[in-house]
């Protein structure tokens, strides 16, 4: 039992961080980013680049990993969301966008680190045994206390900062916002370059217990996608719900459903499609809680 | 006294249909000026106009001798022009707190915005007793001094308000017409105001315009519009 929660907790904070990413877009921009798996999958190789190959410290790497994430997506906002987002009011314009953004990136990724999965040193050795009811290496722990801070720093920034705010108001009423001196194209970018940020900070941590390989963009998409649609699009606490709720599941399913063969993730879609055909808005199914 | 807005000649159209055709109006400082008319008049395009909202197609605007027509809405704000949307526009999910705060966006001397909240909530307390609850909750009446006070915290030297009386308690339309005429006495805030409620609009301003599909059709001292007959039959329902 122990062992299920901490595993469900664990993987939890780093879906939770992905699916916080997702929502910010979301609710600036109304933008469905589909290219957010490829943006994890981006700063893994970042971090895999940094701190195996060139050999700095793992804490370089996820800096670089989020600072490199940051930088492709103001770029991306500035030059293609922003142009198309003039241009249509139909959302299916940046729908196709992002889905082209995803492509692309995984042709670049392909091109410039190849199509092999990729792992890095152990950023600590050793294993937590508590009375074997609770096995955990230490760098799992680890990881999952850093994800846990990003979430809470996240969080203090978004309720405390004028920064914030701004994303905040932006998010409940552009034209109100704008009204306060909130300039629009800014703040999106600021919001796109924050949202694409976490994706890249949650690849630089899950590299070192996973690895990362070309093909994990477009399931880590979809596993987002579904957090958001658990927690309610574009709400803060909802995509924190969302993805503990699917961590949880993810490590219940694994231990109670193994025997039954690979189903956890059908179990899951079924039981998602029953939710939302309940609660199509989500759990916190409200702009911004 | 000095000329704080000038609106010359503008035309503004949604797609191909127009909303202001060749308007004219002008503000000095220290002024309460009113525009009065129906639904449809053109009102709020005005104040869309200025606020830098919608794009003009002809014409000139001019904020304290500078032409402001083709600003971006952030710098017109930081210029000195705040604006009450109509509908109120709160930020539903914000406590009073932040959303008052939001105000102050364009604003970085935080012992000058600190004043500045207080004398805002010194206005209206009951803003001080819903501090921490969600703009959501607050009462219709609640929400125009929220948003009133929200424009207020960008110490603007120019208020646009559009519609305030709009989905108010009748009771309450009276306090939100004293605090209108409070703000421009004491707070150096010279006032625009748009108003389907052409009477009180006309009781609390210097000068008035009313305006029928996108022109201005009269224009004068409010008090003396208020007994123009043709005012009377076409605004005040001729009941005066």
């Amino acid at each position: 039992m122990e062992q299920i929660l901490a595993n469900g907790l664990y993987l939890g904070a780093q879906y939770a961080l992905i699916a916080l990413g997702l929502t910010l877009i979301f609710a600036l921009m109304n933008v469905l980013n589909f290219a957010h798996g490829q943006m994890y999958v981006l700063g893994g190789f970042v971090t895999y680049t940094v701190y195996a190959q060139l050999g700095l410290p793992f804490i370089v790497g996820l800096f670089a990993s989020a600072l490199t994430l940051a930088i492709v997506g103001a770029l991306i906002e500035k030059f293609l969301f922003r142009p198309v987002i003039r241009r249509s009011s139909r959302e299916e314009s940046t729908m196709l966008l992002a889905a082209g953004i995803a492509f692309f990136l995984d042709a670049v990724i392909l091109l410039v680190f190849g199509e092999k999965q990729r792992g890095v040193p152990k950023i600590v050795n050793g294993v937590l045994n508590w009375d074997f009811r609770l096995i955990m290496p230490y760098d799992r722990i680890l990881i999952g206390f850093l994800a846990i801070l990003a979430i809470v720093s996240f969080i203090l920034f978004m309720q405390y900062s004028k920064t914030g705010r701004a994303m905040r108001a932006l998010a409940q009423d552009r034209v109100a916002a704008q009204l306060q001196g909130v300039n629009v194209d800014r703040y999106s970018m600021i919001g796109f370059a924050l949202g694409a940020m976490l994706a890249g900070l949650v690849g630089g941590l899950l590299v070192t217990i996973t690895g990362v390989n070309l093909g994990m963009g477009g399931p880590t998409s979809i596993k987002a996608f579904m957090m958001v649609m658990i927690g309610g699009a574009g709400v803060i606490s909802g995509a924190i719900a969302g993805g503990f709720i699917l961590g949880m599941m993810e490590s219940i399913g694994l231990s109670v459903l193994s025997q039954y063969g690979d189903i956890t993730y059908l179990a899951i879609f079924a039981s998602l499609m029953v939710f939302l055909a309940i609660r199509p808005q989500g759990l916190m199914g409200k702009p911004w809680g | 006294m000095t000329e704080m807005l000038k609106f010359e000649n503008v035309e503004l159209y949604y797609d191909h249909v127009y909303a202001l055709k060749g308007v004219s109006i002008d503000l000095s400082e220290g002024e309460t000026v009113a525009l009065i008319g129906a639904n449809g008049a053109g009102k709020s395009s005005i104040l869309r106009a200025i606020t830098g909202l919608n794009a003009i197609k002809s014409g000139e605007i001019h904020f304290q001798g500078k032409r402001i027509d083709g600003a971006n809405p952030a710098d017109i704000v930081k210029m000195g022009i705040a604006m009450v949307p109509e509908g109120r526009r709160v930020f539903p999910h914000m406590s009073v707190k932040d959303n008052l705060l939001m105000g102050a966006f364009t604003r970085s001397d935080k012992a000058d915005i600190a004043r500045t909240l207080d004398m805002v909530l010194t206005r209206f307390p009951r803003l001080k007793e819903r501090y921490s609850q969600s703009g959501g909750t607050l009462s219709g009446g609640e929400q125009q001094m929220m948003v009133i006070g929200r424009a207020l915290m960008a110490k603007p030297k120019l208020l646009l308000l559009d519609e305030p009386s709009l989905g108010i308690a009748p009771k309450l339309v009276q306090d939100i017409a004293r605090s209108i005429v409070a703000i421009n006495r004491d707070e150096n805030v010279s006032v625009l105001l748009v108003e389907q409620n052409s009477r009180m609009a006309l009781s609390i301003s210097n000068r008035a315009y009313a305006m029928s599909t996108g022109s201005v059709v009269l224009s004068g001292n409010s008090k003396e519009l208020m007994k123009d007959d043709r005012i009377k039959a076409a605004y005040l329902g001729g009941e005066l």
